[in-house]
């Protein structure tokens, strides 16, 4: 069979690809709640999706997309909870770490280049293929990564 | 641009076992929930068609049999009566076997001759009429974020522009419309041409800026280039 049949198979979607949609959930939006809303609207899409996918890869490019644009329309739309009530707080185990690391610096970067750079500098994804996954040029991949570092240099020589 | 202990540390993030509850368990219960129809909705939208265009037809073979045979019946005994050669024997007997296929609607001057009656065959059911061509329009939608100057205007080769404006609950739509700031926009066309290239313009005071609409046919989808 020469063509990766697309199964349905929610449970094993959710098992390959689950951990780095949530990581990316939770670059853009900054909390587990809404990370957790986020991935589990791009699962029902998926579930609602008609055609098959022509490769696993194509599969998890779509999957990185649609959780972007769901990201980027909570984050446009304001639906992203502006307080967490104080019984949930404690659920948030790895959140209170992680905002001291990196999420400082990726809240630095807007929304548009914060995928980009996700996606290079900490997932290793290279140009070529964010661009594919994003369908964008080559060169404006690297735009926006440019973008995304200048912001942050810009960020942090302010600090300084 | 990040230290290792940051890309462990973003690495070290992984979903919570309730979210995997939550999706799998729903799509689960879905499953179950669904009743037997529904999810055999092709299948029963089969067996409607075959019930409404073949069974009425059959029924009307089974009665053009009996009829036509019953009249040749009569037929054969005259040309018994009227001709007693045994070589008539043989004509006879394929206007038997012809008979069964003829309708009932074929002329009484016909079957009185003994000449073989082609009989007019229905139409199979994979031969049924079916209207040709069928147009299906499908209207397809296209999400743009686009970051806009002052006063952008934003326009498009084909299709609709849809911008929902929410503080003033507004919605616009047109070929051509204005926007300034991070704007989020739909662009739906109808049908969209695999083979065609669609264009969006973004005019500022100062720059213009191009996007171009396409089948990647790498991926089976349209997407949208800058």
């Amino acid at each position: 069979m020469s063509f990766f049949h697309h199964s349905k198979d929610i449970t094993s979607a959710y098992d390959n690809y689950a951990d780095l949609l949530y990581r990316l959930a939770f670059s853009y939006l900054g909390n587990d709640f809404d990370a957790g809303d986020a991935v589990s609207e791009t699962f029902v899409r998926y579930l609602g999706r008609l055609s098959d996918f022509i490769s696993e890869e194509h599969e998890k490019a779509w999957l990185i997309r649609v959780l972007t644009n769901v990201s980027l329309d909570m984050l446009k739309h304001r639906k992203v909870r502006a307080y967490i009530p104080l019984e949930e707080v404690n659920l948030s185990v790895h959140e209170k770490e992680f905002e001291e690391s990196v999420f400082d610096k990726l809240s630095e970067i807007s929304p548009k280049n914060r995928g980009v750079i996700i996606l290079h500098y900490l997932e290793g994804y290279s140009v070529k293929e964010i661009a594919k996954i994003f369908g964008l040029k080559e060169s404006a991949v690297k735009m926006r990564l440019m973008r995304g570092r200048d912001e942050l240099k810009t960020h942090l020589d302010k600090e300084d | 641009m990040f230290s290792e202990k940051e890309k462990n540390a973003y690495k070290e993030i992984k979903a919570p076992v309730s979210l995997r509850e939550k999706i799998v368990t729903s799509e689960k219960t879905e499953t179950k929930v669904k009743p037997f129809f529904s999810r055999n909705i092709a299948t029963l939208a089969a067996c409607l068609i075959i019930a409404i265009c073949i069974i009425p037809q059959m029924d009307i073979i089974k009665k053009g049999n009996e009829s036509g045979v019953a009249e040749e019946k009569t037929v054969t005994v005259k040309k018994e009566r009227e001709i007693v050669d045994a070589s008539f024997a043989e004509p006879i007997r394929e206007e038997k076997e012809i008979s069964a296929k003829v309708s009932p609607s074929v002329p009484e001057e016909i079957k009185t001759e003994n000449e073989p009656v082609m009989a007019r065959s229905l139409p199979e059911p994979g031969e049924m009429p079916i209207e040709e061509n069928p147009t299906v329009t499908e209207k397809i939608s296209f999400p743009v974020n686009l970051n806009c100057g002052e006063n952008s205007k934003i326009s498009v080769s084909e299709g609709t522009l849809y911008l929902y404006l929410p503080e003033a609950g507004t919605k616009i739509s047109g070929s051509e419309i204005s926007a300034t700031g991070d704007t989020w926009l739909v662009w739906e066309i109808e049908t969209p041409d695999k083979t065609k290239i669609y264009e969006m313009k973004m005019l500022t005071e100062e720059t213009e800026k191009k996007y171009e609409l396409k089948y990647d046919s790498s991926w089976h989808l349209q997407q949208i280039t800058e």
